[in-house]
């Protein structure tokens, strides 16, 4: 059961990688790609890459973007990798230089629209959510999947860079309140305001499809 | 109208919003991204290992923009120059048409130059109690008596 003021994700409806990783290994591979060894950044990059690349391509839209900025995030942060001293944990510290990465892009992309298309995979069908809502009595029932998806990315596009940042770090990548918090630099209380009115934002821009 | 959000209605939304999770890349991406990342951490760790002038040589391949930068530093060279020898030949001009000075000699004839290129004043202006006229060498006036 959900806290008053809180909507959790289920857990079962996370993707796999969505985990978070055991910090024990990642310490481990963190010194050995430290002094060097690129195996074990190999490694690194492997468990880390489709949480950053999600998280910066739900921010741009753009999959070339996306690709451009993950491959310079991971490469920025091998150069910097001597600089990481454990304050916190791995994951949380690349997603900081992703993050940062990303709004920097985008500030100097500034507000140019770009809603992505990318073909939705197989599983989607069988997503249980989002059959049930498509299949909700709405006003647009009869709305597809790609209308969806079209939709959804126009109003996360309308929300500021912030905002759509933490829609996306909590409700699309499932990190916690606190989570957020340490890679914006912000507190948990600025991270569940703005959480809150992207939600409303997004709630008035797709009512059609959620009333 | 937009009625205060319910919790039901952030449940929708974070419904749709799971919609997201299912935007995939390219089959294969995520099998060739590591082996990319890690050949251009290699290939950047070698060019730091050259010498400037060799990465300075090689920046614009990698780098269109600083192939452009260079493409215009290059054009900036050449017009610069241009309009520096412009100027250099019309100053040079200038200075061949320019009036003698006041206090140069009347008549290149006064000027006597000696073996070394310099001039010096002919030889009997400057010693003392010369004249023009050799005294010793002339005859007094006078009528011969037949």
């Amino acid at each position: 059961m959900s806290a008053p003021g809180k909507v959790d994700v289920p857990a079962e409806s996370l993707p796999a990688e969505t985990a978070t990783p055991s910090p024990d290994k990642d310490a481990d591979l963190v010194r050995r790609a430290q002094g060097g060894d690129l195996g074990a950044y190999d490694e690194l990059i492997r468990r880390y890459q489709e949480r950053i690349y999600a998280t910066i391509y739900h921010m741009t839209s753009s999959h070339e973007d996306a690709n451009d900025l993950t491959q310079e995030a991971l490469v920025k942060a091998w150069q910097v990798l001597g600089s990481f001293k454990g304050d916190s944990s791995f994951y949380t510290w690349l997603y900081r230089i992703a993050v940062n990465r990303t709004l920097n892009f985008l500030k100097q992309r500034g507000r140019r629209f770009q809603v992505s298309l990318n073909d939705l995979d197989a599983k989607v069908e069988h997503d249980p959510e989002l059959v049930s809502l498509i299949s909700h009595k709405t006003p647009r029932r009869e709305a597809g999947l790609s209308e969806l998806q079209e939709k959804l990315n126009e109003a996360m596009q309308k929300l500021s860079e912030t905002h759509r940042m933490v829609v996306v770090l909590h409700d699309i990548q499932g990190l916690s309140h606190e989570e957020i918090g340490r890679i914006l630099g912000c507190n948990t209380g600025t991270v569940r305001s703005r959480l809150f009115y992207a939600r409303q934002q997004l709630q008035a821009h797709l009512s059609d499809y959620l009333t | 109208m937009n009625p205060e959000p319910s919790e039901s209605d952030f449940a929708r939304l974070k419904a749709l919003l799971a919609l997201k999770r299912h935007e995939q890349p390219p089959p294969g991406y995520f099998d060739r991204l590591p082996g990319q990342i890690i050949a251009r951490i290699e290939r950047e760790a070698a060019a730091r290992r050259r010498p400037w002038w060799e990465r300075w040589f090689n920046a614009p391949l990698s780098s269109p923009a600083l192939g452009w930068a260079y493409a215009g530093l290059a054009v900036a060279l050449v017009v610069g120059g241009g309009v520096l020898g412009k100027m250099v030949r019309a100053n040079q001009q200038v200075n061949a048409v320019k009036p003698a000075p006041v206090n140069a000699p009347a008549s290149p004839a006064l000027v006597i130059a000696d073996t070394n290129g310099t001039s010096s004043p002919p030889a009997f202006l400057v010693q003392p109690g010369s004249t023009l006229v050799n005294t010793q060498q002339t005859l007094p006036a006078g009528f011969k008596q037949p």
